[in-house]
């Protein structure tokens, strides 16, 4: 006994000791998860007694203005911030004003700004937001500074803010960053264009998406062979937010230039009138079928009569979502009836042209 | 070669074997200690109100529900109260052989529906499609009996949206789950599967389809198999998401990109891990085609499933989920050390091939290797001990540190007492319940050398958890 390495006794001694270790420090992990949930039921407590005291208040400040506000306390500042934030997001304009008022009677601005600089990445987020919130023009330099952060959350948070703060100002500098941004959320731009309103966006956003999409449609031209990142189609897509006014004159021009699926099918989306009928047609026997089926679902809004043998041919096109909007544009032109349909499903000679018309003609039933 | 080297051979073997299983595990401890709390600060934007949009992914939702008329319904009800924006819900019956399909015709008025879809996936033969009169974004297909895998595939064909959400038609789904998983789509494009956290169920309160009060069971078997769960997801998946080294995406929970999907063949029929052979094959095509891709893991997204309480079935699980991992890395072998694949191929592979597959091997072999060279006098009952203790030791302070994840994310359990409950089923579960797992994954693996696939088995569900919501749904058609 004793000639392997398990049985020497100086390896047992350390196996031994590393083995207590282990037990001394699951011990104190015990002590560590204890410890956090006598914490956090103190903060439970605490955050009882400030839901009974501020939720109350700031409801009330919503309908009427207030000054008789208690003491905020430090260590409730975060709930508060948080309970304002999500009052904020989910009220009118009027009601946000009555909001920034408690804000800046507990000069929440102050410390929110200094908020910027914590480490937290949570203290950061929820300062980005209130100072936005409160409109907060002296953060404007550090909130513009954020929005170059590597991270699309602090990033965004920050854009949003600006946006809040001075609309005007905030979207000639916020655009180009859409450009180069592809890690911001569609959803979340858009919700902050939105913010800013159609009358501070249309314009600029629509000079933007033609600019870029004739730069980009010269570069392909020039064969620099950089089509990866497709800016021009991002920009085009935001135009659904801008007026029509802006909006239909952008995607013509660059419909028409474009030469690019993904920004033809996002101009396609754009269109509502009888005079886009030319350039939704062309795109019917586009080789893209993310073009075809925007082309097809254009038809649907604004297409005539005459459509009825384009969309007819498309039924049998090898793309089911193709297939499917054309069913539905042809339902949906003016004057189609059930029995005019019965007639086009019978002339298929394609079994997936019959199926997707029976298909769409059943849910039309339903409807 | 002398027997003494033999015997220090095979010692040195079983110590570097032990110190890369549980230094890896560490690695993804510390991985997971480092993003969870970040992730944790970063849901404070999440959380605030927001608005919907037509820039919001749509996504398709895919059950497979096999015999599920008793809870078939108010699954279907909690998962129509979902919060998202635009979804649709694609429940598959796989041929149940009970009312099924009757009980969800008469609940939603499902009307027979002539859907043109298209069959990409193969699949058995669809009988009808129907859609709900009452929820337009309710669909059921009925199909022959083929099988999970099979099923899941017919769904995808008749899915419509870009994102599918598959799930386990018996499990109870959070409410903000598809909000939550649908985060890494929209933050990060190359994002091609994303899962969640599956947790254990017995001992909760569910009301309507929905997670009512969170609690550990009595059961030891379903407790033990809390705490395995918690440390599985806790830094298991999450220490991998950030290497981009995930290979399983739960089929209890997931989201995918579709036509990803669809572009590999979807779910294998054939095998016994189909989901964990999804993944892989989602990994290799994106290799194989050089396109930047992700497959992440968002730890809140929650759904709460039901253990098995008996050993029988137990085992038969875990018989199964090592062959089906042997059946998985075989089929994927592609994957092992290919160019461009990162630490998916170079580590994540090998790390489950060694320490997961052959580790049931390896381990109940050192077990035996101990008595035995204990019984033939070559060890002393001093360095048996020893060693045993040092690995219990170390198994104890995992499974502690998974309880530590838990406390600095999401605090599930509420009651001091399901902590204490909790640790003490991190301790015990290292003694015995462990080694018990170890002996029934080393019969799946040696069923998958010889070739001997191990049935589905029947998993007993006692659905206590459900008792309450089914009384109440009870009440309700009175």
């Amino acid at each position: 006994m004793g000639f392997s390495f398990v049985s020497d006794a100086d390896t047992l001694r350390l196996v031994q000791s590393v083995a207590i270790f282990h037990f001394a420090l699951t011990l104190l992990l015990l002590i560590v998860v204890l410890s956090m949930r006598v914490s956090l039921r103190l903060r439970e407590r605490r955050r009882q007694r400030f839901s009974a005291v501020w939720p109350p208040i700031l409801a009330d400040a919503v309908d009427v203005a207030t000054s008789d506000l208690p003491k905020l306390a430090r260590r409730d500042l975060p709930d508060f911030l948080l309970l304002w934030n999500h009052l904020h997001e989910s009220l009118l304009d009027e009601s946000k004003d009555r909001l920034n008022q408690i804000a800046r009677a507990l000069r929440v601005g102050q410390v929110a700004l200094g908020m910027l600089q914590s480490w937290n990445l949570r203290d950061r987020l929820v300062a980005i937001v209130t100072l936005g919130e409160l409109r907060e023009h002296s953060a404007w330099d550090e909130l513009w500074r954020m929005t170059q952060h590597e991270g699309a959350l602090v990033s965004l948070a920050a854009a949003r803010s600006l946006v809040l703060i001075d609309a005007g100002k905030a979207v000639p500098q916020i655009i180009p960053l859409l450009l180069t941004r592809a890690d911001w959320p569609p959803a979340r731009v858009a919700e902050m264009l939105q913010t800013a309103g159609a009358d501070v966006i249309s314009d600029q956003l629509a000079d933007a998406a033609v600019k870029s999409a004739l730069e980009e449609t010269a570069g392909n031209a020039d064969g620099d062979g950089n089509s990866e990142p497709n800016y021009a189609a991002r920009l085009v897509r935001y135009l659904e937010l801008a007026h029509n006014t802006s909006a239909l004159p952008a995607a013509r021009t660059i419909a028409q230039s474009s030469h690019d699926p993904q920004v033809l099918a996002a101009c396609l989306r754009l269109l509502k009138s009888a005079e886009d009928l030319t350039i939704a047609r062309q795109c019917l026997a586009h080789e893209d079928w993310r073009v075809r089926v925007q082309a097809a679902t254009a038809l649907g809004r604004i297409g005539e009569d005459d459509d009825e043998n384009r969309l007819a041919s498309l039924l049998s096109d090898r793309q089911w979502w193709v297939r499917y909007r054309a069913a539905q544009a042809l339902v949906n032109l003016p004057s189609m009836r059930e029995s005019k349909l019965a007639i086009i499903q019978a002339a298929q000679t394609n079994p997936f042209a019959r199926d997707i018309l029976a298909h769409v003609m059943a849910e039309v039933q339903l409807q | 070669m002398t027997l003494v080297n033999f015997i220090l051979g095979i010692e040195y073997f079983f110590l570097l074997y032990f110190l890369a299983l549980h230094g890896g595990y560490f690695a993804l401890d510390i991985i997971a200690l480092l993003t969870v709390p970040r992730y944790m600060q970063s849901r404070v934007i999440g959380d605030l109100p927001h608005s919907c949009s037509a820039f919001d992914l749509p996504i398709s939702v895919v059950a497979a529900a096999y015999n599920e008329e008793a809870i078939i319904v108010s699954t279907v009800r909690s998962l129509l109260q979902l919060n998202y924006a635009e979804f649709e819900l694609v429940i598959v019956n796989d041929g149940s052989k009970d009312e099924t399909l009757e009980v969800l015709q008469q609940e939603f008025k499902l009307v027979h529906f002539p859907e043109a879809y298209r069959a990409r996936l193969p699949s058995a033969r669809v009988r009808g499609i129907y859609l709900s009169t009452l929820y337009p974004n309710l669909r059921v297909i009925d199909k022959d009996n083929g099988g999970r895998s099979d099923s899941l595939n017919a769904g995808i064909n008749v899915a419509r949206y870009p994102l599918l959400c598959i799930i386990d038609a018996d499990s109870v789904l959070q409410r903000d789950s598809l909000q939550r998983a649908v985060q890494p789509f929209l933050e990060d494009p190359r994002t091609i599967a994303c899962g969640g956290t599956i947790r254990i169920a017995n001992g909760c309160q569910v009301r309507s389809g929905f997670m009512e009060r969170a609690g550990l069971s009595t059961n030891f078997l379903a407790l033990f198999q809390t705490v395995e769960y918690l440390r599985a997801f806790l830094f298991g998946r999450i220490g991998w998401s950030p290497l981009n080294g995930l290979l399983l995406i739960s089929g209890a929970f997931g989201v995918f990109h579709k036509e990803s999907v669809v572009s590999v063949g979807g779910y294998n029929i054939h095998t016994i891990g189909e989901d964990m052979d999804l993944t892989m094959r989602l990994h290799r095509q994106a290799i194989a085609r050089g396109v930047p891709y992700r497959i992440s893991f968002v730890p809140d997204p929650v759904l709460w499933t039901e253990a098995p309480e008996s050993f029988k079935v137990l085992h038969s699980q875990r018989v199964r989920w090592q062959y089906g991992l042997g059946e998985c890395i075989s089929l994927n072998r592609d994957l092992f050390f290919k160019r461009g694949s990162g630490f998916a191929g170079w580590v994540a592979m090998p790390f489950n091939l060694v320490l997961e597959w052959l580790g049931p091997f390896i381990e109940v072999g050192g077990y035996v290797f101990m008595v035995v060279t204990y019984l033939l006098g070559l060890l002393s009952f001093r360095s048996f001990v020893v060693f045993l203790f040092f690995a219990i030791g170390l198994g104890m302070l995992l499974s502690v540190c998974a309880l530590l994840l838990e406390e600095l994310s999401f605090h599930t359990y509420p009651k001091m007492r399901h902590i204490v409950l909790l640790f003490i089923a991190a301790l015990a579960e290292n003694l015995g319940y462990r080694q018990l797992n170890s002996f029934w994954r080393l019969e799946g693996l040696v069923r998958w050398l010889l070739g001997r696939k191990p049935g589905w088995g029947q998993m007993t569900r006692t659905a206590a958890w459900q008792a309450e919501k089914l009384v109440s749904d009870d009440v309700a058609k009175l």
